[in-house]
């Protein structure tokens, strides 16, 4: 067992060595629920669900060769909120603290009851959106 | 004494446990658990009576400042107040469509299956151009695409940002072009704006309703389970009828004359519409939704003029 913690710290420290975090911004989840990925893709597993408004870390990687990042994939931040580090869309983050729903009409949603299916499928829904808005050339 | 030793030790913990709202009043009377609400200096200002030391007050030349401390006070506790009561609010017309065609898309998503890996079809891009090429700015959309052959394509209500849902079903069988998809989008975007969907789901109880304020009164879930109901039928069986069809069908006739070449893709998209519909089984039902292609191609049709 002693052993094995040994090893799994060791993992860590090497995985954390690889790459370097530098922390960009503080910004806010501005849809109703939304989800932090494992990898920079709508489809990747879902580490969490968070809440309109949470405060989400961005971060600027640094890989092994000295390249920074800030973008991944198609329009995914590098994020992290409480333990959960992962991917998210960027356009699903604000940087002032949003005028939620929730948190605008408390009292109505909690009479909605959602389930934890409900809050997942929420979050599951804006990465499955295409979004677009027509704009003044 | 054991127990009470024990007693003092755990009740402490219990009772900071519970939130504030559910600690159990010492009096069940309503005016007490009110009371707990209260901030500091309202319950200090209802321990110092000022009008039972007025004459000190006046003689300390100190009544101005009572004065303005009880109005501060009173000012406070009436924002609290109404702070607590607006926590009560139910959404209006302009926040809650967005929020209940979502809640409709999350609740039925087995049914529709949404939820699946899928390649990004630029339809948003395609759908943006389109919008801005028929003069329409400012215009937010949020497309889905649903992996069930239940659904064709719709425009849910909504107010703020137009959300659509696509059948990948229906737009692989007819393997329609981004132009064609921005056509039926197109033609529930006027559906949208001429409020089809939400004259079949607003029942007056649900118009009082929307806007007002439940504090001290229970909220009747029944009107939001009512609702994802009413969303089936529309979507599932009952769809438009065929005075709501005819009003779209000229209004695309209006708005693409202006562009043959368009215009002419619209009349070969219904074309398509109506040959899946009557030869494809799966899509029988096409025309309970929406009626019909087939008249909608005769009402475009240009009438000719009997010498």
């Amino acid at each position: 067992m002693k052993k094995f913690l040994i090893l799994f710290l060791f993992i860590q420290s090497m995985a954390l060595a690889n790459t370097n975090l530098k922390l960009l911004k503080i910004s806010y989840l501005k849809n109703i629920f939304g989800h932090i990925h494992q990898n920079a893709s709508r489809s990747s597993t879902s580490l969490t669900t968070l809440s309109c408004g949470h405060p989400i870390k961005v971060y600027e990687v640094t890989n092994k060769a000295g390249k920074k990042f800030t973008v991944f994939g198609s329009g995914f931040f590098y994020v992290s909120a409480g333990n959960y580090y992962g991917y998210m869309q960027s356009h699903f983050l604000v940087d002032k603290k949003p005028n939620c729903f929730q948190k605008k009409f408390p009292k109505f949603f909690d009479e909605l009851s959602l389930e934890i299916t409900d809050l997942y499928y929420w979050g599951r829904l804006y990465d499955q959106y295409s979004q677009g808005k027509s704009t003044v050339k | 004494m054991k127990i009470l030793i024990l007693l003092s030790i755990f009740l402490p913990f219990y009772l900071s446990a519970q939130s504030p709202e559910e600690i159990p009043p010492v009096s069940p009377s309503f005016k007490q658990k009110k009371d707990k609400r209260k901030t500091i200096e309202e319950k200090k200002l209802e321990l110092v009576r000022f009008d039972k030391i007025k004459k000190v007050l006046e003689e300390d030349q100190l009544l101005e400042e009572a004065d303005k401390k009880v109005k501060k006070v009173t000012e406070s506790g009436r924002k609290r107040i109404s702070w607590n009561k607006k926590r009560y609010n139910i959404p209006d017309e302009q926040d809650f469509w967005d929020f209940m065609s979502e809640l409709w898309l999350v609740k039925r998503a087995n049914q529709l299956q949404w939820d699946f890996e899928k390649p990004d079809y630029g339809l948003d891009l395609a759908f943006k151009k389109f919008l801005e090429k028929m003069g329409y700015y400012e215009v937010s959309f949020k497309i889905l695409v649903s992996n069930s052959p239940r659904l064709f394509h719709i425009g849910l209500p909504s107010k703020k940002s137009l959300i659509f849902v696509l059948s990948l079903p229906f737009l692989r069988t007819m393997d329609l072009s981004k132009t064609e998809i921005c056509l039926l989008l197109f033609e529930d975007f006027k559906r949208i704006e001429a409020g089809f969907f939400l004259s079949k789901i607003r029942g007056p109880k649900l118009k009082k309703t929307l806007g007002s304020n439940f504090y001290k009164k229970s909220f009747d879930k029944k009107i939001i389970d009512q609702l994802l109901v009413r969303y089936d039928e529309v979507v599932f069986n009952k769809g438009f009828n065929f005075q709501e069809q005819f009003g779209v069908t000229q209004q695309m006739d209006l708005l693409l004359k202006n562009d043959l070449n368009t215009w002419s893709k619209y009349y070969n998209l219904l074309q398509k519409i109506d040959d899946l519909v009557k030869n494809n089984a799966l899509f029988k039902d096409y025309n309970k939704v929406y009626p019909s292609p087939e008249l909608q191609m005769n009402w475009l049709k240009p009438k000719s003029k009997n010498i």
